[in-house]
């Protein structure tokens, strides 16, 4: 699943291993979500979206958004 | 840092089950080699004795199923059980493919406790699976 997370990472001047503390997970399970190889479970979602303090929908881009920034 | 202190202690708990299968393993394969083959130990006990290298693979399996629990990074959870299938399809695989070889075709026999061992390669194998397709090894490669 596409997401805004390098985005949003890079305006926080936030390293991937620096999002990683802040989630408690590892600097690979960024990377694998950063990247799209690894959709996170809801209660993952929501703690990315309290840490960035937005929705789960402004950083995870549903499938139609997904086309039409492809088009 | 220490080693110790770095590693997470769903991990380090991994390792040091992994140390002491392997001792039991270890152990009762040599004490099965010394009274059973070399000193001729028969009945019950010798059954037991024979039994117990391939019960602590049992161990292994445990001590995955406890990885999978404690582990707390959920995308490393997935790796794991990934490892696990594919070291599973592998070693089932190769063991029914061999037996019906033996089955139709004048091949050699192969014995049984390779099948868990190959298992054990098969861990390696779904490593470098996450590694290619995941992007990393995991934690237990």
């Amino acid at each position: 699943m596409k997401n805004r997370l390098r985005v949003l990472r890079a305006e926080r001047e936030w390293s991937q291993q620096d999002l990683a503390d802040r989630l408690d997970v590892s600097r690979q399970s960024v990377n694998a979500i950063e990247t799209g190889k690894y959709d996170p479970s809801l209660p993952l979602a929501f703690k990315l979206a309290d840490i960035f303090g937005l929705a789960i929908e402004d950083i995870f881009l549903r499938e139609e958004e997904q086309q039409a920034a492809a088009e | 840092m220490s080693f110790a202190k770095r590693t997470k202690p769903e991990k380090m708990r991994y390792l040091v089950r992994i140390a002491v299968a392997m001792v039991i393993y270890l152990g009762s394969l040599f004490a099965a080699e010394i009274l059973i083959e070399d000193r001729g130990m028969t009945g019950p006990l010798a059954y037991m004795l024979a039994a117990l290298p391939g019960l602590s693979f049992a161990a292994i399996f445990w001590i995955f199923v406890r990885l999978i629990v404690e582990e707390r990074d959920e995308f490393f959870r997935m790796l794991y059980v990934r490892q696990i299938l594919v070291a599973t399809g592998l070693a089932l695989t190769a063991a029914a493919v061999w037996g019906f070889l033996e089955t139709y075709m004048p091949v050699p026999h192969v014995r049984a406790f390779w099948w868990p061992t190959i298992w054990c390669f098969g861990l390696g194998i779904g490593a470098i699976y996450n590694k290619i397709t995941m992007g990393t090894f995991g934690e237990c490669a």
